[in-house]
């Protein structure tokens, strides 16, 4: 089994002097979501009472499913809606959705339960012996998770060394321009491979469009609806059409970019540059959407508006929410970077997959959300006080 | 300046454990009005919850400035 920085991986190989990999954590995190998955649709079938307790959830996951399944069973409902008795026959029951759930989460726990007890106490565990390809990253789960190598670690430095030398920036490489060294860090590769993504990705969803949408049309439909939804919610109707395409691209490079975590590269946003280039763009946005909406004399007015003497604090009104913007991205981010790499140095086999359910995925893409939101919240509040404030 | 590296570590925990106190506090008392309002009047918990989701990012904000702080104090200032 490959190791990168002393992380069991499946794989590894080298881009531009930055290794790649694919963390054993990670595979574990997905296997057990397919697992949870697979469950959940084979056996939502099987009607068993459940517990109370699981029954709301369930019942969220049934109409998420209806809703899946709508499209591809609408000819059925028709017609059992014209009958007017089977129209119950084809949606997934509460009571099978909860009893798979209960299911899947008690053979997951046996699973683990027997998998650790074993590993903790002789080699590798039955589940392990059957599967002969589990044993290394078993055998690393034990070497790595009982309590005294932990203990270990922490009474040294090696946490902090190892941390320290994971959050600096790495110069893949770099060129003389006029006597300044122009560094290219492994950062900016990544962003570069985002944005490589994103342009591909929507080169292939913007083409062939139909007046009937199907398929790939739906979900790029979707895309761009609920962008202008989100923008529509913040400001007026008329901008909607200017400005929901800045902010939809902004929520999904720094998402993708967020996530990039995932796979072991280094996330943009924990150079500090990053966020505040962002924040940079975002503000003159906001400025020059105000200057073009009321022009030159009305974004004066607006700057010193019942009095000369608000214009520094409408100024500073600027500077602080490009600070709050570029920092809080920075934080959040910075922050969740630090904790997996102390995850993947405690125990690298099981905590980065759980953890990172939450602080590689769903923090990164709530954080590209929450970007574009407030850019967009700016970009509204300020061109609408523009208008009004000077009447 | 000469700080001891203690001293630093637990500048650095006092900032963000403040922080966190403060935020919670703030993101608790804002959730509780919004579901109080939510439960008064069902029909508008669309619009309150936008209106949540904003606040609760600018509240959200102090405990990153904490976060930065810390993690400054910890990487930059070792003393």
């Amino acid at each position: 089994m490959d190791t990168l920085f002393g992380i069991h991986t499946l794989f590894r190989f080298d881009v531009l002097g930055t290794s790649v990999g694919l963390p054993v954590g990670v595979v574990v995190q997905w296997g057990v979501m397919a697992l949870a998955f697979l469950a959940v649709f084979l056996m939502r079938r099987n009607a068993k009472p459940a517990p109370m307790a699981l029954q709301n959830f369930s019942e969220i996951l049934a109409s998420t499913l209806k809703r899946w399944t709508s499209r591809k069973k609408a000819a059925g409902r028709a017609a059992d809606q014209a009958s007017g008795s089977a129209g119950k026959r084809l949606d997934p029951s509460p009571e099978g959705l909860s009893a798979a759930v209960v299911t899947a989460a008690i053979f997951l726990f046996v699973f683990w339960l027997t998998e650790a007890v074993t590993t903790l106490t002789t080699s590798p565990g039955p589940v392990s012996r059957l599967v002969g390809w589990l044993a290394p990253g078993f055998n690393a789960l034990k070497e790595q998770t009982i309590v005294g190598p932990i203990l270990a670690r922490f009474s040294g430095q090696d946490i902090g060394t190892e941390i320290t030398s994971a959050i600096q920036v790495r110069e893949i490489f770099g060129f003389d321009l006029f006597g300044i060294h122009i560094a290219v860090a492994d950062v900016v590769v990544v962003m570069w491979v985002v944005m490589l993504f994103l342009l591909l990705v929507s080169l292939w969803l913007g083409r062939g469009f139909h007046p009937v949408p199907k398929g790939k049309q739906l979900v790029a439909e979707n895309l761009v609806v609920s962008f202008q939804k989100l923008c529509g919610t913040v400001m007026d109707p008329t901008m909607v059409e200017k400005y929901a395409p800045f902010v939809g691209s902004l929520c999904l490079f720094i998402g993708l970019c967020n996530v990039t975590s995932t796979f072991r590269l280094p996330p943009p946003a924990k150079n500090p540059a990053f966020p505040i280039a962002l924040a940079i763009t975002s503000i003159g946005i906001v400025i020059a959407g105000s200057i073009r909406a009321v022009g030159w004399k009305g974004f004066a007015r607006s700057m010193t508006f019942p009095k000369w003497w608000m214009l520094p604090f409408k100024v500073l009104d600027f500077v602080i929410k490009l600070v709050s913007l570029s920092l809080r991205l920075f934080g959040n981010i910075f922050g969740a970077f630090i904790l997996m790499e102390f995850a993947y140095v405690v125990a690298p086999i099981l905590l980065p997959g759980l953890l990172g359910l939450w602080f590689d995925i769903a923090d990164g893409i709530i954080q590209g959300l929450v970007f574009a939101y407030l850019t967009a919240l700016y970009v509204g509040e300020v061109v609408e006080n523009a208008h009004h404030e000077p009447a | 300046m000469v700080v001891g590296s203690g001293l630093v570590a637990l500048g650095a925990g006092i900032a963000i454990s403040i922080a966190a106190c403060g935020a919670g506090i703030g993101i608790g008392m804002a959730s509780g009005k919004a579901f109080e309002a939510a439960a008064r009047q069902p029909e508008i918990f669309g619009k309150i919850q936008t209106l949540l989701f904003t606040a609760i990012i600018f509240i959200e904000a102090t405990a990153i400035y904490a976060l930065v702080v810390s993690l400054l104090l910890i990487f930059v200032f070792k003393g």
